[in-house]
């Protein structure tokens, strides 16, 4: 999030609160407000399609609020007619006819003028799972599955250690060519690959997801996630025919560990992934 | 009296040169970080010997006293800076990652621990002072002409190939102390550096060489102003960035395309440049590609498409055949790689319809539900093949081919030309203003490459402009003129029904 954008907005918006706007630009207000929250107020941009869904939304509902009631409604287009008929505001109505025009125009030359952008699909959402999957002719309870082997941190630690030592061995020998040995996703191969690797070194990623979700994707990489996950191009191996059950189970223990991280609990929220970042 | 200067000098050391070893608590914490993030590759003895199997050149064995990247004469000790320097900057395009992100305390602990592994580290004997590492002087064109002298002089062409395209005559045999095949740097390529792009690192490069590489230090070849000569020379035929882009731009041309024209037929089109890394998703895993790069350009004319791909090869193989449905290993080490000639062998791949929304086939050949065309070309040969994909272990050849190829080698440079109708019977139509697909695939001779031991790219886009371009402040205007046409009309309208039905 970026505060710099934030705090005033939300200022402006409490600060007006207090003056008399008329409903139609109190409107307009929350509108842009949102807009420009949605646009300039993460750290990391919201691909353009999410901010014209939300944009969208946020204007749909405005208009519902305005008609939901009536006496709103009569009330704002009588505004509108006031704007457009009585003399005093014969200037702001010119100004106003005058300076939308411009805006399409201008909007419209710089979009044309950025020159040919191949369509890019920012990656907003992890797949859903299917409910369970087949692993080497095993199937794998992927909504309450869990790591077999995690209970043993608490009941056998050394045994733990074990498994998290042949989880490392796993990630360096499959993963950190992509992934990256610090888990940055800057691996060696990382700058060519589209998308890019995640990057597990991430808070927001490997805390958000259940083991068998990971478990999932690691075992049928790109070439198995389901259509809706398109566009995903994902060059993620499927490692089925690398890895045994185990070692996927061993290698997400090392992953946890080496960010220090532990997996989201089980919950009723079936389908594992299903998280936004 | 001889004697007694020794021990003079090796006291007058003692004093001057204190080993940076840290204390006892410092390493134990470098171990920690060590051990957490280092291991893995470097071994836990610090041997080398971590898990990691694929890298070449593999990771540094920390008990050999031996380092690429120092600034102390050669065969010397790097200085505890220098050994900083290369974990937190880390080496480009091999496996070790840079570390940007560890404090300045851990770094210093972690080179602490990762020496104590070594004991020639705590011996005053074995330390030197660093050579004098000047600021670079300005670059200019006459140092870079000298330059070009002295690299011929110095021989670097052995190596490095007649103009730095690290294509010498030695370039394929060219091993490290590991005895591991060690490419010769592409010196175009700046940004594949270990030392890293700048001037002041090449000539550090040059002045203290790379230990345990053929990569020799020159300090005692040249003076200082000729090693600035030679990195000006260098710095003048190189690119600090690779500029990757994502998009290819086609151009139309006028007439007919005519492959006998060669890359002239490509004067006016634009360059677009990809990356290209190891197939590792599947068996027949390629963990040192032999390509890391490659230019494409493309024009069209109203009947067909010509799609130029112009990539560094270190060795022509034109002997023998290629054959993009061999049979591999899961992976192959050097010790098992065939001894029958493999030529080199390039691919473009679309997919055989125009995708509907963003889901493309699988960029491995294509998968069960969408099929890829390849257009296969083994650059021993004068034509391409043509195969439908529906997986890498699936491909079928087609029996009749619709695309020509011509191909050249030079100087460590391939040019390979593709030429297809843009309209066929069966597959893909090239049209102006859509993104079309494209992926593409290497197979290096000299690496044994075939099947899918090979190098890819991801997907990218081809976009065929249209021949006249259109300036952007048309449809601007038409644009506002229509948005103020429908203002006028609501204010008009609205004004109209007010003044009939007054309040
Ligand atoms: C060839 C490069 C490559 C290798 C090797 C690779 N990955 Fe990936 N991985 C990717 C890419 C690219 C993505 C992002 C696209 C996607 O989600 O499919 C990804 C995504 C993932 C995800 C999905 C996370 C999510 O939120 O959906 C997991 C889990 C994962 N990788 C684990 C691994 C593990 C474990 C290994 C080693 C056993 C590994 N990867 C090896 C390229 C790679
Ligand atoms: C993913 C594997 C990997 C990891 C993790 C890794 N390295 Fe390396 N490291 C390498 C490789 C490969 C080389 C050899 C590069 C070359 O010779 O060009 C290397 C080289 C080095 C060198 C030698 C530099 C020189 O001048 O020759 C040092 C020092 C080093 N690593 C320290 C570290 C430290 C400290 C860490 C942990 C913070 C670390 N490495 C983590 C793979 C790795
Ligand atoms: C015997 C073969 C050989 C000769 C002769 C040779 N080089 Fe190299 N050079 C190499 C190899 C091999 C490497 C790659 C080292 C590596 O990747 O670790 C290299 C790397 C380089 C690099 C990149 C350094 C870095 O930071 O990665 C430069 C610059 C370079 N050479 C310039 C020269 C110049 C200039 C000359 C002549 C004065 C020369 N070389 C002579 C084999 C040679």
């Amino acid at each position: 999030m970026n505060f710099l954008v934030f705090v005033p907005v939300i200022a402006l918006l409490i600060a007006l609160r207090f003056t008399k706007l008329s409903i139609l630009l109190w409107q307009f207000v929350i509108f842009a407000a949102c807009f420009i929250l949605l646009k300039f107020g993460f750290t990391k941009p919201l691909p353009m399609s999410v901010v014209n869904l939300f944009s969208g939304i946020i204007a749909v509902s405005l208009f519902a609020y305005l008609s939901f009631d009536n006496e709103n409604f009569s009330k704002s287009l009588k505004e509108l007619k006031t704007f457009i008929t009585e003399r005093q505001y014969a200037l702001w109505l010119k100004i106003v006819i005058i300076v939308i025009p411009i805006g399409f125009g201008v909007n419209v030359y710089i979009k044309k003028s950025q020159g040919i952008k191949p369509p890019v699909f920012g990656r907003s959402i992890h797949p859903a799972p299917p409910t369970s999957t087949s692993f080497r002719g095993k199937t794998i309870d992927l909504v309450a599955g869990e790591n077999p082997f995690r209970p043993l941190k608490a009941t056998n630690p050394d045994s733990f250690l074990v498994h998290v030592d042949n989880g490392e061995r796993v990630y360096c020998e499959q993963c950190s060519y992509c992934h990256g040995g610090n888990m940055e996703s800057k691996g060696l191969f990382a700058h060519a690959l589209d998308p890019i690797p995640i990057k597990f070194a991430d808070k927001t990623i490997l805390p958000d997801l259940q083991e068998s979700f990971l478990f999932w994707r690691i075992a049928k990489g790109g070439p198995d996630l389901p259509d809706e996950a398109a566009p995903w191009a994902s060059s993620m191996p499927a490692f089925e025919p690398f890895l045994t059950e185990n070692e996927i189970w061993d290698v997400l223990l090392y992953m946890y560990e080496f960010n220090g991280m532990t997996p989201r609990a089980i919950s009723a929220h079936a389908g594992g992934g299903g998280g936004e970042h | 009296m001889r004697i007694g200067l020794f021990i003079l000098i090796a006291v007058v050391c003692c004093f001057a040169r204190e080993p940076r070893l840290g204390t006892e608590a410092e390493r134990e914490a470098g171990k920690i970080v060590y051990m957490k993030k280092c291991a893995s590759c470097h071994g836990k003895k610090g041997d080398g010997k971590g898990n990691v199997f694929g890298f070449k050149p593999v990771p540094r064995d920390f008990t050999l006293s031996s380092y690429k990247l120092r600034s102390t004469p050669s065969g010397e000790l790097p200085t505890h800076e220098d050994l900083k320097g290369a974990v937190k900057k880390g080496m480009p395009y091999t496996g070790m990652l840079a570390w940007p992100d560890l404090s300045e305390e851990d770094l210093d602990n972690v080179v602490y621990f990762l020496k104590s592994y070594d004991e020639t580290f705590s011996d005053p004997d074995y330390l030197v002072d660093p050579l004098p590492l000047p600021e670079a002087p300005p670059f200019s064109e006459e140092s870079a002409k000298n330059g070009f002298e002295l690299y011929k002089k110095n021989k670097c062409f052995d190596c490095h190939g007649d103009i730095g395209r690290g294509n010498g005559p030695s370039a394929p045999t060219t091993k490290d102390s590991y005895q591991k095949p060690l490419r010769p740097a592409d010196l175009t390529k700046r940004w594949t550096f270990r030392n890293g792009p700048t001037r002041k690192e090449m000539y550090r490069s040059l002045l203290t060489g790379l230990d345990g590489t053929p990569m020799a230090s020159y300090k005692d070849l040249m003076k200082p102003e000729e090693i600035w000569n030679v990195v000006d020379y260098v710095y003048s035929i190189s690119n600090e960035l690779p500029n990757f882009t994502t998009l290819a731009l086609a151009s139309a041309i006028d007439g007919d395309i005519d492959l006998s024209l060669g890359d002239s037929l490509f004067v006016n089109a634009e360059a677009a440049n990809f990356p290209v890394f190891g197939q590792i998703m599947e068996p027949g895993r390629e963990f040192f590609p032999g390509i890391n790069a490659v230019e494409v350009k493309a024009v069209y004319d109203t009947a067909s498409i010509a799609i130029m791909l112009t990539y560094h090869d270190m060795s022509m193989q034109i002997n023998g055949s290629n054959d993009p449905t061999a049979e591999v290993p899961l992976y192959t080490p050097d010790w098992v790689k065939p001894t029958d000639s493999i030529s080199d062998a390039v691919a473009i791949q679309i997919p055989s319809k125009m995708p509907d929304g963003f889901i493309k086939p699988y960029f491995l050949f294509g998968d069960k539900k969408r099929s890829v065309d390849i257009w296969f070309a083994d650059l021993a040969k004068k034509e391409a093949d043509v195969y439908v994909g529906k997986g890498s272990k699936k491909l079928v050849k087609q029996e009749k081919s619709n695309v020509e190829v011509v191909s050249s080698y030079d100087d460590g440079v391939w040019k390979v030309i593709f030429k297809r109708p843009r309209r066929i019977e069966k597959g893909l139509p090239f049209e102006v203003e859509q993104f079309i697909p494209i992926a593409l695939s290497f197979w290096d001779g000299h690496e044994k490459n075939r099947g899918n031991y090979r190098c890819v790219t991801s997907w990218y886009n081809i976009y065929l402009k249209p021949a006249k371009e259109e300036s952007p402040f048309l449809p601007a205007a038409k644009t506002a003129i229509w948005v103020l046409v429908i203002e006028l009309l609501i204010v008009f309208f609205v004004r109209r029904r007010s003044a009939k039905s007054p309040e």
